[in-house]
């Protein structure tokens, strides 16, 4: 008796450890590994891309611009693909820190041939860049003309990106209006053009035409007059040209047809620069503009367009 | 939960269950074998002109027929099947409105055809009214009415260049109804001056006039207009919503002292209205939590620090000594309109922890 109820707890137990590999084998049913959504419209695999868009600069302390550009891509599946950017600002604001400073924010200093009335029998100012007031001799701000001279703005940018498009689906509102949307996320490599904001405004030392380089025996010497103090103590180098850094972001399609779909996008593209082209740090004596007074920078700007797709059908999904 | 129903009724309930399972069974079928019943009732909700009619309909034997009402079913995410293996047929795209769509030909009859069945203008304004059943996105995931929602929440303030705020806080709302709530907000922020603030302050030698803000309250009215489902890679689904909210509060804001070592900062609290945008998402089979993320716009009046407020008070001085003490400072200082935006991350639990769903939709 005790032998077969020992028998009896075995097997019982041993089908209860047998049992879960049996149930699991019989578990997955018809829709294991099948897609989620039948006869899916496949909105992006093998079409191209074209998105005329307008964009706005979101992160510019000085200047803010306004884009006018175009992407082109393409999908090899529904959830991934490849694009180029351009966008060239179009309109050029100026910041209201912008405004502040060249609204008195920083000196002017002493026209050429002006005499210093900051102080009682001020010297003249000679022929050349403007002059320090003496009475603001001890100001460590550069005068206004150096720093316009070295500000620059973000006047274009691109990107080649990749892209992905996990997130895709129907829109409804009361029930009653629906279409079709993605949300995308891209990230790749950056490009911004940087130009001087003040174009026709030169530096102490551009006007004087003096050396810059420290280690040149007549580093901002001026004939007769010894080295000029700006272009000793406010170096300037305007920052421009392209800078490459990296590009991410991500954005939204409104599908109005199965060919048209409003874009909406925010794009960041990091680049290293020094935006007013001044020093930035304290450890170089006598100062100079290099590359440690730059920092990492968010270019981020806000992109709407309409996202057109070629060819104008699109296919399902079985 | 299961119950059985049985009446004249039947037919109805049947045909408005299936609605309700639409989404499910079209998101979980495949096409090469089909329940009939179920495919004929999904073609009718794909043409309003069909009829209702199919080789599996119950025979009239002159009693009741019997209904076994499984709201599981009704969930819209796991469709269950009851009586066979074999997964209903999906012929249109996950919320039914598929203009592709085929229905399944069971063979179409009308009631003429069909001795003791309802007369066809009986039937069509049953079918439009079954039609009114349907919505683009059938059976939403979490049901709010009469619930209360606690979110705690971290966030960062984006639009200001020169100081960045940490939020956390949290959102206490009762929702009236599916859509509409009224709630609390309570956050608490942490400034800290950004390396763009410094940066100007070495290059140009200008030190910027800045407010950070301390805490923020509002009363709030949420509406909640959209919601969808959205796939992910064409694998799994997510329900979401987005919700729009208005409301007013107040503010307590501080200035920082351009001269820290010189000036004691005041603090300034203001009212002020908010304007956000949460979105939400749900976990499945969990039914008192929900995943969010916002932004909220607070636009409020502000007292900054007064120019005159300096080191250079020495006599003939271009800054006031009386400014030195901070609550002169701020009687001195103008209200000047401000804003805060602000993007968050939350977490939702949801009291009671469950619903059940009262429509059949």
């Amino acid at each position: 008796m005790t032998t077969r109820k020992l028998i009896t707890i075995c097997a019982f137990l041993a089908g209860a450890v047998a049992m879960p590999s049996i149930a699991k084998a019989a578990k997955p049913g018809p829709l294991v590994g099948e897609p989620i959504v039948r006869k899916k419209l496949q909105l992006r695999k093998f079409r191209f891309q074209i998105t005329p868009y307008i964009g706005m600069s979101l992160s510019q302390p000085f200047v803010h611009m306004g884009y006018a550009g175009a992407r082109i891509g393409t999908h090899f599946a529904d959830w991934v693909g490849v694009r180029a950017g351009f966008g060239y600002g179009v309109v050029a604001l100026d910041s209201r820190l912008l405004r502040a400073i060249d609204d008195g924010g920083l000196p002017v200093g002493v026209a050429p041939g002006e005499n210093d009335t900051s102080v009682p029998n001020g010297p003249q100012c000679p022929a050349g860049p403007p002059c320090r007031e003496l009475a603001e001799s001890a100001n460590p701000a550069p005068l206004l003309h150096d720093f316009q001279a070295g500000l620059t703005r973000a006047q274009w940018q691109g990107s080649l990106d990749a892209v992905f498009t996990p997130f895709s689906g129907k829109l409804g509102l009361f029930s009653s209006l629906f279409t079709e949307y993605d949300i995308y996320i891209f990230g790749g490599l950056g490009l911004m053009g940087w130009n001087k904001h003040y174009k026709d405004v030169e530096s102490t030392s551009e006007q004087l035409g003096v050396p810059t380089d420290p280690a040149d025996p007549n580093f901002c010497a001026v004939d007769g007059s010894g080295q000029n103090s700006e272009c000793l103590l406010h170096p300037v180098k305007a920052d421009d040209g392209v800078k490459v850094g990296g590009s991410f972001g991500a954005g939204v399609n409104v599908f109005l047809s199965d060919w048209v779909a409003l874009n909406l996008e925010v794009q960041d593209i990091v680049t290293s620069n020094n935006l007013a082209g001044l020093n930035a740090t304290f450890d170089d004596i006598p100062p100079v503009v290099e590359r440690a007074d730059s920092n990492a920078f968010h270019n981020v700007t806000m992109q709407l367009g309409a996202r057109f797709y070629i060819p104008f059908r699109a296919k399902r999904t079985k | 939960m299961r119950r059985i129903v049985s009446g004249p009724l039947t037919g109805l309930l049947a045909s408005s269950l299936a609605f309700c399972a639409l989404p499910s069974t079209v998101l979980a079928a495949t096409p090469s074998t089909a329940l009939p019943t179920l495919s004929t009732i999904s073609a009718a909700a794909t043409y309003p002109d069909a009829v209702l009619v199919g080789p599996e309909e119950a025979p009239d034997d002159g009693g009741d027929d019997i209904v076994v009402i499984d709201d599981d079913e009704m969930d819209g995410d796991e469709p269950v099947v009851e009586g066979g293996d074999s997964p209903p047929e999906d012929d249109g795209d996950i919320f039914g409105d598929d203009s592709d769509t085929e229905p399944d030909d069971g063979g179409e009859r009308t009631a003429g055809q069909a001795p003791g069945k309802l007369d066809p203008e009986s039937e069509r304004q049953q079918i439009e009214a079954e039609m009114g059943l349907i919505s683009v996105v059938q059976r939403q995931r979490m049901l709010k009415k009469k619930r209360f929602e606690i979110a705690p929440q971290l966030g960062l303030t984006i639009n200001d260049p020169y100081v960045r705020h940490y939020t956390f806080g949290a959102d206490l709302n009762y929702w009236l109804t599916n859509r509409m709530a009224l709630g609390l907000t309570a956050t608490g922020l942490l400034g800290a001056l950004t390396p763009r603030y410094d940066n100007i302050r070495f290059q140009q030698g200008l030190l910027l006039t800045a407010n950070k803000t301390l805490w923020q309250a509002n009363v709030n009215f949420t509406y909640n207009p959209f919601y969808g489902k959205i796939a992910i890679f064409n694998r799994a689904l997510l329900h979401w919503e987005l919700a729009t909210t208005i409301g007013a509060g107040a503010t307590q804001t501080q200035v920082i002292p351009r001269y820290k070592a010189l000036h004691d900062p005041f603090n300034t609290i203001t009212g002020g209205g908010v304007l956000g945008f949460v979105a939400r998402t749900y976990m499945p089979n969990i039914d008192w939590i929900s995943y969010q993320a916002g932004v909220r716009v607070w636009a409020y009046p502000d007292k900054l620090e007064p120019l005159g407020r300096g080191p250079d008070t020495d006599p003939g001085g271009r800054d006031d000594i009386a400014l030195d003490d901070a609550s002169a400072a701020k009687d001195a200082s103008d209200f000047q309109l401000a804003f805060n935006v602000t993007v968050f991350l939350g977490v939702s639990f949801f009291f009671p922890t469950s619903f059940e769903y009262t429509t059949p939709r």
